[in-house]
């Protein structure tokens, strides 16, 4: 990560280093190569606050301008990667700043401060080129004396960035997707999984592993279903579940389904995978058990599919609940949180994400578009997240 | 520039990894920057894993075989009743 090995020291013994790390949630290469010297860290931090952060005559968008254009000038990749990030972190509007590091003169930026740049540079390159005429030049350009100075700092604050850059050697660190993965925040690898490999899904969709024990079972083999029931029961049981909420009451109605599959097996015409047609006449099982409950749940489209759910509680969860809580612990909050879901987020969220059907199967299985699954889906899991919240959150957790 | 309301509504696609290259970069910079957003995501993941690994509503051995029994009878006694033609039930 650089020239020279930081010091192992437990980063919490130093405030400015918890600072940097929650600004940026990781600490950066520039600062830890520099962790033997912490009171330097400690120096270099009040002069960044005092020279980039707090206000002052020139915006920060103007300041950060500054220090790219100067370290691309400098040929500092780590200094101009960092300031690319941190200029979009901040949000400050404006071209890409990677734009301004390869050539401010070009880019949307008003005259002025493309003036402001080219004495920045200048200062930079050749600073003993630098005379009364290019101030005066900027003070045309409505610049006035507090501008300038502050202008001058800047450059000398790029300099000193990108030379202490260099001397250690530090390996640039700032991208999003790195921040993310630093933060342990990158997708769990289950997910991830699908991503190394998209044809994955649709090559399982294609293939039916139950092809064998259906085409079996047609012949009469009665066996071959004994096996489907088996394979299954356990999927088509949580199914159950999630639609009528009652243990007693989906162990009746798993019997129903395998019956019922068994006697229409003829009628599956393989244009989806068995068990999403198992499951498909599962949740008719289920549902035609709630309307003879009289406990109707609207299944169909409404209006609040439109309406984006908002979290109400954000507060970070600190530790892993696999840390906090037992297995069984953590199994009983889970169920008791699904079951406060309505049916129509409740049995997506369960087929998705406890059974693990793929989004097509489930959108299947449901009879619903992929996109209006995903809606629900969405709505369902931040609507269990909710509900799992006061268990889990901790506020002073740090994210 | 992506607000927080862009990043829920992505949030399910980010958490499957189903999103185009250029909106996950859009999500993982505003979430680099947001706190707030953050903490919706992280506890979202979290809660995905523990639904995932919780293995809830499991179906007791003990129930699994008698319903797999009552089941195997059942076709079994249809079965010999229709000769063996599953479209009579």
């Amino acid at each position: 990560m650089s020239y020279i090995r930081g010091a192992s020291a437990d980063e919490s013994q130093f405030p400015t280093l918890l600072d940097i790390k929650s600004t940026f949630g990781f600490i950066p290469n520039f600062f830890r190569a520099q962790t033997l010297r912490p009171d330097l860290i400690d120096a270099e931090a009040g002069l960044v606050s005092a020279i980039l952060v707090k206000e002052g005559a020139l915006t920060r968008r103007q300041k950060e301008y500054i220090f790219l254009a100067c370290s691309a000038d400098n040929l500092s990749t780590y200094c101009v990667t960092a300031h690319c990030e941190i200029v979009r972190m901040l949000g400050i509007e404006g071209p890409e700043p990677e734009q301004i590091a390869l050539d401010h003169t070009a880019s949307d930026i008003p005259d002025s401060e493309k003036a402001l740049l080219d004495v920045a540079v200048k200062l930079n390159n050749h600073p003993r080129e630098v005379s009364s005429a290019d101030i005066d030049e900027l003070r045309a350009h409505g610049f006035a004396d507090q501008h300038i100075l502050e202008m001058v700092i800047m450059v000398g604050l790029a300099k000193f960035a990108n030379f202490v850059a260099f001397g250690l050697g530090t390996v640039p660190d700032f991208d999003a997707s790195n921040v993310m993965q630093r933060l342990g925040l990158a997708p769990d690898s289950i997910q991830s999984e699908k991503k190394l490999n998209p044809l994955r899904d649709s090559l399982t969709l294609i293939k039916d592993e139950d092809a064998d024990l259906v085409s079996r079972t047609r012949s009469g083999d009665l066996d071959a279903f004994d096996e489907l029931v088996r394979r299954h029961q356990q999927r088509i049981y949580r199914t159950l579940v999630a639609i009528v909420r009652n243990p007693e009451e989906a162990e009746d109605g798993l019997q129903n389904v395998f019956l019922s599959a068994f006697q229409h097996i003829g009628n599956f015409q393989g244009n989806s995978k068995f068990l999403t047609w198992l499951t498909r006449i599962a949740i008719n099982e289920g549902t035609g058990r709630m309307r003879t409950r009289k406990e109707i749940e609207s299944l169909g489209e409404t209006s609040e599919d439109d309406v984006p759910f908002r979290p109400r509680d954000v507060t970070a969860w600190g530790a892993n609940p696999e840390d906090v809580y037992s297995r069984a612990e953590l199994r009983q909050k889970v169920e008791q949180a699904l079951l406060t879901l309505p049916a129509k987020y409740r049995i997506p969220v369960m087929l998705r994400d406890l059974e693990q059907f793929t989004a097509e199967q489930t959108a299947q299985a449901l009879e619903i578009t992929v996109p209006a699954l995903k809606s629900r889906l969405l709505r369902g899991r931040l609507m269990l997240r909710e509900a799992l919240a006061p268990a889990m959150g901790r506020r002073a957790a740090n994210v | 520039m992506f607000s927080c309301e862009d990043v829920l509504a992505e949030l399910s696609d980010y958490l499957d990894n189903e999103l185009a290259e250029a909106l996950r970069r859009q999500v993982e910079e505003h979430m680099v920057h947001c706190r707030t957003c953050r903490a919706v995501y992280d506890s979202t993941r979290k809660t995905l894993r523990i639904v995932t690994d919780s293995g809830s509503f499991e179906l007791s051995q003990d129930v699994s075989s008698r319903v797999a029994t009552r089941i195997r009878e059942k076709i079994r006694a249809k079965h010999a009743n229709t000769g063996g033609d599953t479209s009579g039930f």
